[in-house]
């Protein structure tokens, strides 16, 4: 590994200070009267080797563009990035040999099968004879394909357009890969799959980057995780730190259906309860909360409870609070 | 060799994929056959005259004597109209002939001709000879027949006062008379499309025909026509992601744009191909002319490359403008059709007017055009051909350069 220049040893991939801006398309053909879209501010974050990194953001926060600036799709305009310590741009051609992107869109040619677009991309990554061959292979099997291997890719169901387009960023064996919301759009067997064929993968040693607006999916495989919108970094922490804090002082209890006006009079009667929708939150640290009583009253009220938890919150809970509710386009 | 390799797959997925695209393929082999077909068969008659193919008359000779062989054998000699006799046939059968445009015309021979020029009397309609016009003959045509039928019929009747006046004139007179029957009228004529002793054989200079026109107009057409799959293909990649992937992977631009050029490149020459089979063999099964292709296959080599390299150059230039498919298939498919219209590929220029003639030159289909009738028309080689390839050349590679800029541009 070449030695980092910016002289932070620890992280793989390292962002200082980058900044993005786009030209505004409807005036880009105007004669020098371009305006200019800041979609990244003052970026700096560490990743470091073999980790499972989520990237969150609300749409139009700048992940998209974060990562096609990571993978050599955009050019770097201000910052400095390295890269298991090559240097964005000049160790373009490097970068590109370790590292692997699956955009969010079906990447791949849907009228060539499984078998054509995996040929096509791996003769593109300079493989041929059996080496190509055992990379399709290994390819296949870690995101099984078989089934649908000689089929052209526009009649496969979504959740196997998925896995392929997964397959085909496996084939130069990446260091590190660049997920981009790669489960939308698909059935939970086929998420399911893939969640558990990316952990593998991060067991092998490779460094996932992975966007996604599924939280529970975030909160069940990353191990660090970023949140950026209006193309600032918010938070940089693991997981574990994120979802510790002030929440974990409250039992929340989620309800399976709303609870009727008998049922919320009876646990009126609890005044450290704050029932929002389904939603009942109670302050453990206050000094007359009864959890048993509380949570006794439920099983005689017989109210169904979807989950319960207590010393952390759900990630989404956590997103929210730092992004805000309001709407983005 | 891994450069080689990249390129070698690009090239193999490009045609893979256009291979799969049925519409693709139908827009680039099937509609410009179809043109061909149509246009050839339907310009034909209208090109025959000048091509030198004559007008077919059928014959009614009721009189079947010395004066009405004499007055056929003269309308013959005109060397315009082939008359056409059929003695099987009855009076119903050639009105019908007539009716069903299986002939242009219907010459009926008086049974008494040979009296009524012997009388030298004022003649009453038809009592010489009756022309029937049939429903699609050129009025041209019509007014073209009669005048030669009234020069052979005066020349007929001259020729039997003579007869009259034979034994009382001097022989002076009577060889002077002669000259000025048989004698030249002292008018020249010279056909541009042949060469100066007037013989098409001597250097197999071709006269125009449909097919001849036809041919070359629809397979310039058919070849700026891959603009369409050419640009849906680069456009789709974009929209799929697909072209993001491929920058993150290392692949040169230059690997990319040549993989999509090179396989288009071969498709616009099997397109020159097939279209000229097309012009020798199928337009003439379906009783069209044939199509002959010129002295020059270094020239025609020449010509069809360049017009493939203006073609692609714009295909390339309209599916970077271009935002979605459906953007590149209207801006594609309407500029190729106006370029068309302009550049004499649906109205030969020579039926244009004058300013449209100047005008047609704006059209890059119409150097593409003019370089084709170079080689078939005008025995042009790579000399004659070399001005329209510079053209062409310049506007494929500027279409290009303005394509690449526009791209690297698009791209940040």
């Amino acid at each position: 590994m070449k030695k980092d220049q910016s002289g932070n040893t620890n992280a793989y991939i390292s962002l200082t200070n980058v900044r993005h801006c786009y030209r505004r398309d409807s005036l880009r053909i105007g004669m020098g009267l371009e305006g200019q879209n800041q979609v990244l501010n003052d970026v700096s974050l560490d990743i470091s080797q073999g980790s499972l990194f989520g990237l969150l953001g609300p749409n139009g926060a700048g992940k998209t563009t974060l990562i096609s600036l990571l993978t050599g799709v955009i050019p770097l305009q201000k910052g400095r990035v390295s890269i298991a310590g090559y240097q964005v741009p000049v160790d373009r051609d490097e970068i590109k040999k370790i590292s692997s992107l699956v955009p969010q869109e079906y990447s791949f040619y849907p009228s060539l099968s499984g078998r054509e677009n995996l040929l096509f991309f791996g003769q593109l990554y300079g493989l041929s004879g059996n080496l190509l061959q055992e990379r399709i292979d290994y390819c296949v099997e870690v995101c099984g394909l078989q089934q649908m291997f000689e089929r052209r890719a526009q009649h496969y169901s979504g959740g196997v357009k998925r896995r392929l387009n997964l397959a085909i960023g496996l084939l130069n064996k990446p260091s590190i890969l660049y997920l981009d919301e790669p489960t939308v759009g698909i059935d939970a067997q086929s998420r399911h799959f893939i969640l558990n064929a990316i952990k593998s993968l991060q067991t092998q040693g490779m460094t996932i980057i992975y966007t996604s607006h599924y939280m529970e999916e975030v909160q069940a495989i990353c191990d660090d995780i970023a949140v950026i919108d209006h193309g600032r970094v918010l938070v940089q922490t693991s997981l574990t730190e994120l979802l510790k804090g002030e929440a974990s002082k409250k039992l929340v209890v989620e309800l399976c259906q709303p609870l009727s006006d008998k049922q919320e009079r009876v646990l009126s009667s609890f005044t450290t309860l704050l029932v929002t929708g389904q939603k009942i939150t109670m302050d453990i640290e206050a000094e007359n909360n009864d959890i048993y009583h509380f949570l006794s009253v439920l099983q005689e009220m017989q109210v169904g409870i979807d989950r319960m938890y207590y010393g952390a919150r759900p990630l989404e809970e956590v997103y929210l609070s730092m992004t805000e509710l309001s709407l983005r386009d | 060799m891994i450069e080689v390799g990249k390129l070698r797959a690009i090239i193999n997925k490009e045609l893979l994929l256009l291979s799969r695209d049925i519409h693709g393929l139908l827009l680039l082999f099937v509609m410009p056959i179809v043109f061909i077909l149509i246009m050839s068969l339907a310009m034909q008659q209208d090109f025959a005259s000048r091509a030198g193919v004559k007008i077919e008359v059928l014959v009614n000779d009721l009189a079947s004597d010395e004066a009405s062989r004499r007055l056929l054998e003269l309308i013959a000699e005109k060397d315009v109209f082939t008359l056409v006799s059929d003695k099987a046939l009855q009076s119903p059968d050639f009105l019908e002939l007539i009716q069903n445009d299986r002939y242009a015309l219907l010459l009926e021979v008086n049974p008494h001709l040979s009296d009524e020029l012997n009388q030298h009397a004022e003649n009453s309609l038809g009592d010489l000879l009756t022309i029937t016009v049939a429903p699609a003959t050129k009025r041209q045509n019509e007014m073209i027949f009669q005048s030669i039928v009234r020069e052979v019929l005066s020349r007929l009747r001259l020729e039997y006062g003579l007869k009259k006046l034979q034994q009382s004139m001097p022989e002076d007179v009577l060889a002077k008379m002669d000259v000025l029957l048989n004698g030249s009228n002292g008018i020249g004529v010279v056909y541009s499309y042949q060469d100066k002793e007037g013989h098409l054989s001597d250097k197999q200079r071709q006269a125009p025909s449909s097919v001849q026109q036809s041919v070359p107009a629809w397979l310039v057409f058919s070849l700026f026509f891959v603009v369409v799959p050419l640009s849906n293909t680069l456009i789709n990649e974009r929209q799929l992601g697909t072209m993001n992937r491929l920058r993150t992977i290392d692949v040169r631009p230059w690997q990319l744009i040549a993989g999509k050029l090179v396989p288009y490149f071969v498709v616009n020459q099997l397109q020159v191909i097939l279209m000229l089979l097309v012009g020798i063999y199928l337009v003439p099964w379906f009783g069209g002319d044939q199509l002959t292709l010129g002295e020059s296959l270094p020239g025609l080599v020449c010509i069809s490359v360049a017009v493939s390299c203006a073609a692609l150059g714009y295909a390339i230039l309209i599916a970077v403008l271009a935002r979605t498919t459906e953007q590149a298939t209207t801006l594609g498919g309407t500029s190729n059709i106006i370029l068309a219209a302009i550049g004499g590929i649906m109205v030969p220029k020579f039926m244009m007017p004058e300013a449209m003639q100047q005008f047609s030159a704006v059209s890059p289909m119409s150097w593409g055009l003019e370089g084709f009738l170079d080689i078939f028309l005008r025995s042009g080689g790579v000399i004659e051909v070399f001005q329209e390839v510079m053209a062409l050349l310049g506007f494929g590679f500027a279409c290009l350069l303005l394509a690449l800029v526009l791209f690297t541009y698009k791209t940040d």
